[in-house]
């Protein structure tokens, strides 16, 4: 209960492990979030997601767009070839 | 930022640009990643366009020292933060209803998290789950609900990697809104993986 008194709340928590990911925080406030950790696994999943998503982000350019949907139409990929052939964007 | 296309190492020899081979293998992902971003067929496809006609260019100053795809990828970043600056004040920038506090169900009144309703174990894990079509998939849908302004933001920090700083100044922002679109942003994005994605058990779901 001494900690629950002593750190943040949970909402306070997750707003601070946003900006954790943004900007260094105090040191006095990086300690007070260790400190809730030890009484809410619910924070510290949070951040452990928040982490995750991250690096899932990162990826998504690259690799990420292997996977999802929607492709050039047809029409669009022709447009393109003819582009890159000539060097020049096609005229309608 | 990077700028990949004054990259000034020489080519090895021998190098051919193929430049309608990269239609084919890097066209599809290159027109997703800019849709996600710009949310409008044209814009994407113009976007695409101008990436490849860059990639021509500068062919000869692509070293090899990336991928392929990474180089093409960081090209089509710069055309996308060039279009977002351009863009500048003419988006609309109030999502009220994105900031009223809509995840307050989550949290008691005194503002810890509801038990049942705190962030749930997520299955499968990061790594498998990365390699899952639908997780993607989810990705892109929860990216596309996310408002306007705000995905932009959102996804320039966290694809393009740019840092707080930079985005604040691309798109004309200040540092607190920044961080208010940031957290709000993310913590829709957990919620809305956790319902359409991870089987995770004290999760609400849809």
């Amino acid at each position: 209960m001494f900690i629950a008194e002593h750190t943040p709340k949970c909402h306070d928590i997750t707003r601070l492990i946003s900006e954790s990911l943004d900007r260094p925080l105090p040191l006095r406030t990086r300690i007070a979030m260790r400190f809730h950790y030890l009484i809410c696994a619910w924070c510290e999943r949070y951040r452990d997601q928040l982490g995750f998503l991250r690096k899932a982000l990162h990826s998504c350019p690259e690799q990420g767009t292997e996977k999802m949907r929607g492709s050039l139409s047809p029409e669009a990929r022709e447009k393109l070839k003819v582009a890159v052939k000539t060097g020049k964007r096609p005229r309608p | 930022m990077n700028a990949p296309e004054i990259s000034a190492a020489a080519s090895s020899p021998g190098s051919s640009a193929d430049p309608e081979r990269w239609v084919d293998e890097h066209g599809d992902c290159l027109y997703r990643y800019a849709l996600t971003r710009v949310r409008r067929q044209e814009i994407a496809e113009d976007l695409v366009q101008e990436t490849l006609l860059v990639a021509v260019r500068t062919h000869d100053h692509f070293a090899g020292r990336s991928s392929e795809r990474s180089w093409l990828v960081g090209i089509l970043k710069n055309k996308i933060c060039d279009h977002f600056r351009k863009l500048g004040r003419e988006t609309n920038f109030t999502d009220l209803e994105f900031f009223s506090d809509e995840h307050s169900d989550r949290f008691d009144a005194e503002n810890y998290w509801i038990h049942e309703r705190g962030p749930s174990e997520w299955k499968p894990e990061g790594e498998e789950a990365m390699k899952r079509a639908e997780f993607w998939q989810a990705m892109q849908s929860c990216l596309g609900k996310l408002p306007e302004r705000v995905a932009q933001v959102f996804m320039m920090r966290e694809m393009d990697e740019l840092s707080g700083k930079e985005v604040c100044e691309t798109l004309n922002i200040t540092e607190a809104n920044l961080w208010v679109m940031l957290h709000r942003a993310r913590m829709a994005l957990r919620q809305c993986l956790e319902i359409n994605f991870f089987d995770g058990e004290g999760g609400t779901k849809l």
